[in-house]
C-alpha cells in the first residue's frame, strides 16, 4: 500500500500519478508550456540581442509560466479537486479516508507530495534546458531556478493539503484560501518581502543581480531559507493534525 | 619619508601613503597622466594590492564607469617604495581614488579632488633647476607650463600624452632612472617635441642617457659678445656688453637650424615622427634671460614643432563599431529542428502516458521507457544546448588600423577589439612585455549604479587587463601601440615615369591595395607576404587631369574584390572618406606616394593573447612612401 501512488490509482489517493484527470492535465500543461515557449523563443537575431544589451525572455517567460502552471496543479492537487465534483462523485467520495489522512504526513503524504512535484517538473525538463540555454542562464543558476520552481511548487501543495484538512474536500473556504494565498506569495510578497517572492528571484537570475542596486545580498540564500521553513512548518501542523486525527479515531 | 607637497598623504597603522600627481600637481583633461604613490611601512612585513580608482561619465547621463589600476605591494619592515601609474583621468567631476588593500579589506584609503589639479591646455615641461620667472613668461602663451620633478616623470611613453613641449637641461635627463628614459625616448619617438640644453656643464652630454638622443662631439666653447643669426630666426638681434659661451658641438643625423659664425647654434634631430631641438647656449642664463627677443626665439622654436602624421582612418569609432557587432559568429539554435525534437518528445510521451493511464499505472517496462525518455531527451538537450552555447558564449573580434612611414620597419597601431558575451564572463588580456595605452570606449548603455569597467593590472612584465562582461552585452577597448612590420618600399620620379616597388615582408598578405599620388588614384592589387610588386606609372598617365568618375569606380571595385563580409562591409562604410580625406591632405604633394591596403586578418599588439572565440577581424594599412625625385 505504501507508494502504491506511484503505480496504482485508487479511490482513496488523493491524487495518484496516473490517475486519468491527473495524467492529462500533467502532460497537456507540457503541451500548452511548449506553446508558450513558441511565444517566448527569440524573434530577433541574436547578435541584435547583444548590439542593444537586452537579454531573451525564454527564460523568464518560461520558467515562470511553467512554476506558476505546476504551482496551480499542486494547489489543486493538494486540495483534492482533481477528483471530479458532481453529484454522484461527491455522493460515491463521501466518509472516504484518503491514505494521506490516514498515514503520519511525513513519511507517506510528505514524501508523495515531493516526489510528484518532482515528476511533474522532469516532464517539462527539456522544455527548461532549452530556454535556459538560449537565454544564456549558467548552468548553477539553471539549478538554483529548478530549486525555485520545486518550492513553489511544493508550499502550494502543502498548503493546499492543509486547506483540506481543515475544511474538507470541495469547500469554498478551501477553495478561497489557497487561491488567496497563491496570489500573496506570487503577487504581493513583491511589495512588502521581495526576496521570498519566486518571480522576483527568477527574474534576478534573468537580469543578473548587479543590475539592482536595493536588492539584498543572497536574495537566492533568502527565498531557500524563508520557503523551506514555512514548508517545513505546514508540514509540521499537516503531521499534528493527522496524528491527532488518527488518535482520536482509534480510541473512537 | 618625502611629502609630495603637490597632490596628498594618508596615513593608517604603521604604513603611510604619498602620492603626486601629474606634472608638479597639473594634468592635462582627458589625456594620460603619471601618477605615484610612494608608501612607507614602519610595521611588519606587508603584501597587499595598490588600487587606483579612476572613475567617469555622468550620473545624468547614467554611465558611470570607474577603471581599476592595480600593482602587487610587498612592503619588508622600515622600507619604503615608490609605485608608478600612467592612468587616463577624463573628468574631473569624479574624485580620484587611491587604496591599499590587503586579502580584500582597505587598509589605507584616499580620495583626490580633480578640480584643482587639471588644464584644458595642452603642457610645456620644464626639466631643470633655477627656473626664473623671466623664463616661464617668455614660453608660449597657450601652454601651461609645469616644472616637475624628475623622479616624478612617466614611466610610460603615454604618460606624455597631454604634454606638447619639454625643455629640459641634460643634466637633469641624466639623473633620468631607465624606464623614465625609455618612456621618453618612446614619447619622442611617437611625435614628441624635446628641446635640450646643455649650460656650461657640458659633460651630461657626454654620458649614453644622452648620447641615445644626440650623439654630440664636442669641440670645446666658443667666447661671443652676440648672436647676428639670432635677427633672422626670432627678428631680434642678441647683444650683450659682458662675453657669454656658446658650445661648439657637432651632432650626427642632425640639421642646424641656425648657425653663427660656421656654429650650430640651434640644432634639429629628427627621431621616429618626433623632433628633438639642441640649443648651444644656456637659455637660463645672461644675456638670455633679459632679452626682449626671448618671446619671439620660443615662438619661433615652438614653430618647428613636429606635425602629427596624417592618419585618415583614425577617428572612424562610431561607423566600425556597428559592423564589428554585425560579424560576431554565434546564433540562436534553429527554432524548426528545436520544435521538431520537442514535438518527437511530446508525441512519445503522450503516447506513454495514454497506455499508462489505460493500465491503471501498473505497468513498470511503460515507467521504464518514460524514465528513459525523460532522462534521454533532456540530458540530449543539456548537451546539444548548453554544451554548444558554453563554447561560443564569449567571442571577439578586432579591427586594426596600422600607419608605415617609409621604411621604418614600424607601424603605429590602433587597435580596436570587441567582446561580444552572451553569459557573465571575465575576460583577461595579457600585454607582455609593454605596457599600453588601453582603455574602453563608451558603450552607449545606460546603467544606474557605478559599475567596474575593467581593472589594469601592472607586473615587472607588462600589464593585464581583467574585464568583466555582463550576459547579452558587448564591450570594445582601443589600445594604441607600436609593432614590428617589415615593409619596404620606394618610390623614385624618373624621367619617363613613376617608378614604385613594394616588399612585404610582414606575416599578411595585403590585399586590394590602392596608390594615392597628386590627386590620381591607380590600383595596386594585392602584395602578398614575402613577395614585391613593382609598377610603373608613366609621366604623360601622371599629367593627366584626374577623372571624377574615378573615385566611383574605385569604391566599386574596391567593394567587389572584397573577400569577406566584414571587409566588403568595412570598405564599403569608410572607403569613401577615406579617400576624400587622403586625396584631399595629398593633392598637391610631390613627395609623397601614399598606398592603403587591407589585411584579411587579425594584427594584434604583441603579446596579447585574447582567450575566447575568434570572429572575422581586418585591418587597414596605411603607408605613406617619400617620392624621390631623379628626373
Amino acid at each position: 500500500m505504501k507508494f502504491d501512488y506511484l503505480l496504482k490509482n485508487e479511490p482513496r489517493h488523493l491524487a495518484a500519478f496516473f490517475h486519468p484527470r491527473v495524467a492529462s492535465v500533467s502532460f497537456g500543461c507540457v503541451w500548452i508550456l511548449t506553446l508558450l515557449l513558441v511565444l517566448f523563443w527569440p524573434k530577433s537575431s541574436l547578435l541584435s540581442f547583444i548590439k542593444e544589451f537586452r537579454t531573451p525572455l525564454a527564460y523568464l517567460g518560461t520558467f515562470t509560466s511553467i512554476m506558476l502552471v505546476h504551482s496551480y496543479l499542486s494547489i489543486k492537487i493538494g486540495l483534492g479537486e482533481m477528483h471530479s465534483d458532481d453529484y454522484f462523485t461527491r455522493l460515491e467520495r463521501r466518509g472516504i479516508l484518503l491514505f494521506e489522512e490516514e498515514n503520519n504526513f511525513i513519511p507517506y503524504g510528505f514524501i508523495e507530495f515531493i516526489l510528484h512535484t518532482l515528476f511533474m517538473i522532469s516532464l517539462t525538463l527539456p522544455l527548461l534546458i532549452i530556454s535556459a540555454a538560449v537565454s544564456g542562464i549558467t548552468p548553477l543558476a539553471f539549478f538554483q531556478s529548478l530549486a525555485v520552481i520545486f518550492t513553489a511548487a511544493l508550499i502550494c501543495r502543502t498548503f493546499s493539503f492543509l486547506m483540506y484538512l481543515c475544511f474538507g474536500q470541495w469547500s469554498r473556504w478551501g477553495r478561497f484560501f489557497t487561491r488567496l494565498f497563491f496570489a500573496i506569495f506570487f503577487l504581493s510578497t513583491f511589495a512588502f518581502a521581495f526576496f521570498i517572492n519566486p518571480i522576483f528571484n527568477l527574474y534576478l537570475f534573468h537580469v543578473g543581480p548587479e543590475s539592482f542596486s536595493k536588492t539584498p545580498e543572497n536574495t537566492y540564500f533568502l527565498y531557500i531559507l524563508g520557503v523551506t521553513g514555512v514548508i517545513l512548518a505546514l508540514t509540521l501542523i499537516n503531521q499534528i493534525i493527522i496524528r491527532r486525527r488518527n488518535m482520536t479515531r482509534r480510541s473512537a | 619619508m618625502v611629502l609630495f607637497v603637490f597632490s596628498g598623504t594618508a596615513i593608517s597603522g604603521s604604513i603611510s601613503m604619498a602620492y603626486s600627481l601629474g606634472f608638479n600637481g597639473v594634468f592635462k583633461l582627458s589625456s594620460w597622466t603619471p601618477l605615484t604613490v610612494s608608501l612607507e611601512n614602519k610595521g611588519p612585513s606587508f603584501d597587499g594590492s595598490l588600487e587606483i580608482i579612476v572613475t567617469r561619465g555622468s550620473e545624468y547621463l547614467r554611465n558611470v564607469k570607474s577603471a581599476t589600476y592595480a600593482v602587487e605591494v610587498n612592503l619588508p619592515p622600515g622600507s619604503t617604495k615608490s609605485f608608478p601609474f600612467t592612468i587616463l583621468i577624463d573628468t574631473f567631476t569624479h574624485p580620484l581614488k587611491i587604496r591599499l588593500t590587503q586579502g580584500g579589506t582597505t587598509i589605507l584609503s584616499s580620495s583626490l579632488n580633480l578640480r584643482s589639479h587639471y588644464s584644458d591646455q595642452g603642457l610645456t615641461v620644464l626639466l631643470g633647476e633655477k627656473i626664473t620667472p623671466a623664463f616661464l613668461s617668455s614660453l608660449p602663451a597657450e601652454f601651461k607650463t609645469v616644472v616637475p620633478r624628475a623622479e616624478f616623470l612617466p614611466h610610460a611613453w603615454f604618460g606624455y600624452d597631454g604634454v606638447e613641449m619639454i625643455i629640459a637641461n641634460t643634466g637633469i635627463i641624466d639623473s633620468l632612472r631607465e624606464r623614465q628614459l625609455n618612456a621618453l625616448a618612446g614619447w619622442v619617438d611617437q611625435g614628441g617635441f624635446l628641446i635640450l640644453s646643455s649650460g656650461h656643464n657640458y659633460g651630461s652630454l657626454l654620458t649614453p642617457k644622452i648620447q641615445r638622443f644626440l650623439n654630440v662631439d664636442i669641440q670645446g666653447f666658443k667666447k661671443v659678445f652676440q648672436l647676428d643669426s639670432l635677427a633672422s630666426f626670432s627678428g631680434h638681434q642678441l647683444k650683450s656688453e659682458n662675453p657669454f659661451l656658446i658650445l661648439q658641438t657637432e651632432i650626427a643625423d642632425a640639421m642646424p637650424l641656425l648657425k653663427e659664425q660656421g656654429i650650430p647654434i640651434i640644432t634639429q634631430r629628427k627621431i621616429g615622427q618626433g623632433k628633438i631641438i639642441f640649443t648651444a647656449f644656456d637659455y637660463q642664463d645672461q644675456p638670455f634671460i633679459e632679452w626682449e627677443g626671448n618671446r619671439a626665439l620660443w615662438n619661433r622654436i615652438w614653430e618647428q614643432k613636429p606635425q602629427p602624421g596624417f592618419f585618415a582612418s583614425k577617428h572612424q569609432d562610431q561607423e566600425i563599431l556597428p559592423l564589428m557587432i554585425s560579424q560576431i559568429v554565434p546564433s540562436f539554435p534553429g527554432f524548426l529542428w528545436t520544435f521538431g525534437f520537442l514535438l518527437v518528445y511530446l508525441a512519445l510521451g503522450q503516447f506513454l502516458f495514454s497506455r499508462l493511464t489505460r493500465k491503471n499505472g501498473q505497468s513498470r517496462r511503460l515507467l521504464a521507457y518514460l524514465a528513459v525518455l525523460v532522462i534521454v531527451v533532456s540530458v540530449s538537450c543539456f548537451w546539444i544546448y548548453y554544451r554548444d552555447s558554453f563554447k561560443k558564449a564569449l567571442t571577439y573580434n578586432s579591427y586594426t588600423r596600422l600607419k608605415v612611414v617609409g621604411n621604418s620597419q614600424k607601424a603605429v597601431m590602433k587597435y580596436t577589439i570587441g567582446f561580444y558575451s552572451f553569459r557573465d564572463a571575465g575576460i583577461k588580456l595579457v600585454f607582455n612585455p609593454d605596457t599600453h595605452p588601453f582603455k574602453a570606449i563608451p558603450s552607449g548603455r545606460l546603467e544606474d549604479t557605478t559599475r567596474p569597467s575593467y581593472t589594469l593590472h601592472q607586473t615587472e612584465y607588462g600589464q593585464t587587463a581583467v574585464i568583466p562582461i555582463d550576459r547579452w552585452s558587448h564591450r570594445f577597448f582601443e589600445v594604441d601601440s607600436v609593432i614590428d612590420f617589415q615593409l619596404q618600399g620606394e618610390a623614385v620620379m624618373e624621367e619617363s615615369a613613376l617608378k614604385l616597388s613594394f616588399k612585404n615582408n610582414t606575416l599578411h598578405d595585403i590585399v586590394n591595395a590602392w596608390l594615392f599620388y597628386t590627386g590620381r588614384s591607380f590600383s595596386i592589387g594585392n602584395i602578398p607576404k614575402g613577395k614585391v610588386r613593382v609598377m610603373s606609372i608613366g609621366r604623360e598617365i601622371l599629367s593627366r587631369q584626374p577623372s571624377l568618375t574615378n573615385r566611383e569606380e574605385i569604391l566599386q571595385k574596391t567593394a567587389a574584390l572584397a573577400q569577406t563580409p566584414l571587409l566588403r562591409a568595412l570598405q564599403n562604410k569608410i572607403m569613401a572618406s577615406l579617400f576624400f580625406s587622403i586625396q584631399s591632405h595629398f593633392e598637391q604633394r610631390k613627395d609623397v606616394a601614399y598606398i592603403v591596403g587591407w589585411i584579411n586578418a587579425e594584427v594584434r599588439p604583441s603579446g596579447l593573447s585574447p582567450q575566447a572565440v575568434e570572429g572575422e577581424s581586418a585591418a587597414i594599412l596605411e603607408w605613406e612612401i617619400p617620392v624621390r625625385d631623379k628626373s
